[in-house]
């Protein structure tokens, strides 16, 4: 069959369409960060961010701002991480998720290491990205050491015990994390918010954004503008 | 403004052989007049967590019949199973198995970032970009398709302009 997609002629029977590989996302929230192939003029929401240089703001204005977890994680090297003190002044972006998740996770991680990498030195790239895995009997320090370094070597991860992470996940004002029951093969899904909370310097959150649907220009666009501490 | 093109990290490196003007058309099927499924575009993410990746991919069917995919194996896994991400209604990211995935006539399923993917668990390699990987798709009317799936950066790597 395929055996190499890159000899695929462009002509052939299936043309990759960006619009709607990404686009069509089914997780039923909004593709806008998803752009597609802007050459057909589609009439989605794509249209208030038609340019690869993003102009407006990604993400969701929270008002009042979310407050940072009030809790002490353990970090990737088993030591214990006060988050508000750790992370005090600091452009700080959190991300809750888990390392057997093969596809929000790693799409969102993804998309932030090569923003960061796309703002090199610049303003912006001082932004620190936490990620608490929340899936506690996976999701060991020695795992998200290895996870996480293979997006950027400046990814942090945390854990904790299940009251912790609970705490913090409250705090956050998501959903209670779901760990489903083993299947016959011992996997199981993880349901856990997947918002991304960039805090500013004044150590509150005004932005979240939906992670998995983040375009890298959109980051590119803000992250700078959060480290100014603006945030609209 | 102008809208410019732009075309994902992924498609690019899908793509790597043919003149970008991937963008250039609408999604058009003018010669879709196919006889049998297959699957296009067959793609791996690079595992950050080296027991679990996703399966990427369009299985592209011209035939005038509907058919079901049952099942996927690879003989690099231990388990391959069909999932679909999705936001339940308190708003948390899950997956949910697809178990007879339809796949309706003269249609294209996307397997695509932050949707359907098939999950493999139990790698018995380290995959690095580039390397292929076996597949087997099971449909209950089509029968066994095999297929070469590359790995590649993870997911939905962000676009980029082909032209800059």
């Amino acid at each position: 069959m395929t055996a190499d997609p890159a000899a695929r002629p462009e002509t052939g029977p299936t043309r990759w369409s960006r619009r709607r590989f990404l686009g069509t996302a089914a997780s039923g929230l909004v593709a806008a960060g998803l752009a597609a192939c802007s050459l057909d003029q589609s009439t989605g929401p794509d249209e208030n961010h038609p340019a690869a240089t993003a102009a407006s703001w990604a993400g969701t204005l929270v008002d009042p701002p979310l407050a940072k977890p009030t809790v002490t994680f353990t970090d990737m090297n088993g030591k214990p991480f006060p988050f508000r003190e750790r992370t005090k002044g600091q452009l700080t972006l959190l991300f809750f998720g888990y390392t057997s998740c093969p596809d929000v996770c790693p799409v969102t991680l993804k998309l932030l290491a090569n923003a960061l990498d796309s703002l090199a030195t610049g303003p912006g790239s001082e932004a620190q990205v936490l990620f608490v895995g929340v899936d506690v009997a996976r999701d060991t320090p020695a795992k998200l050491k290895e996870y996480l370094g293979s997006f950027n070597p400046t990814f942090l991860g945390l854990t904790g015990t299940e009251e912790v992470i609970g705490q913090a996940n409250r705090e956050m004002k998501m959903a209670p994390i779901v760990i489903e029951a083993p299947d016959k093969d011992g996997n199981y899904v993880v349901g856990h918010g997947s918002q991304v909370f960039a805090f500013t310097e004044d150590d509150v959150a005004h932005r979240i954004y939906p992670g998995d649907q983040v375009r890298q220009e959109q980051w590119v666009h803000d992250l700078p503008l959060l480290a100014k501490g603006t945030y609209r | 403004m102008t809208p410019r093109p732009r075309i994902p990290i992924l498609v690019i490196a899908v793509l790597a052989t043919i003149t970008v003007a991937g963008c250039g058309s609408s999604d058009t099927r003018a010669d879709a007049a196919g006889t049998s499924i297959s699957i296009e575009y067959p793609m791996v993410d690079q595992p950050a967590n080296p027991d679990v990746t996703a399966v990427r991919m369009v299985v592209h069917n011209p035939t005038d019949r509907a058919d079901t995919l049952l099942s996927v194996s690879s003989p690099i896994a231990r388990v391959a199973a069909i999932h679909r991400s999705e936001v339940d209604s308190a708003g948390r990211s899950t997956m949910v198995e697809q178990k007879d995935l339809p796949i309706a006539a003269r249609s294209d399923v996307y397997f695509e970032p932050s949707g359907l993917h098939v999950m493999l668990t139990g790698l018995d390699r380290k995959l690095a970009l580039g390397d292929e990987v076996p597949l087997t798709l099971t449909f209950r009317r089509a029968g066994k398709i095999g297929v070469m799936a590359t790995v590649v950066a993870p997911g939905t790597v962000p676009e980029t302009d082909h032209d800059r």
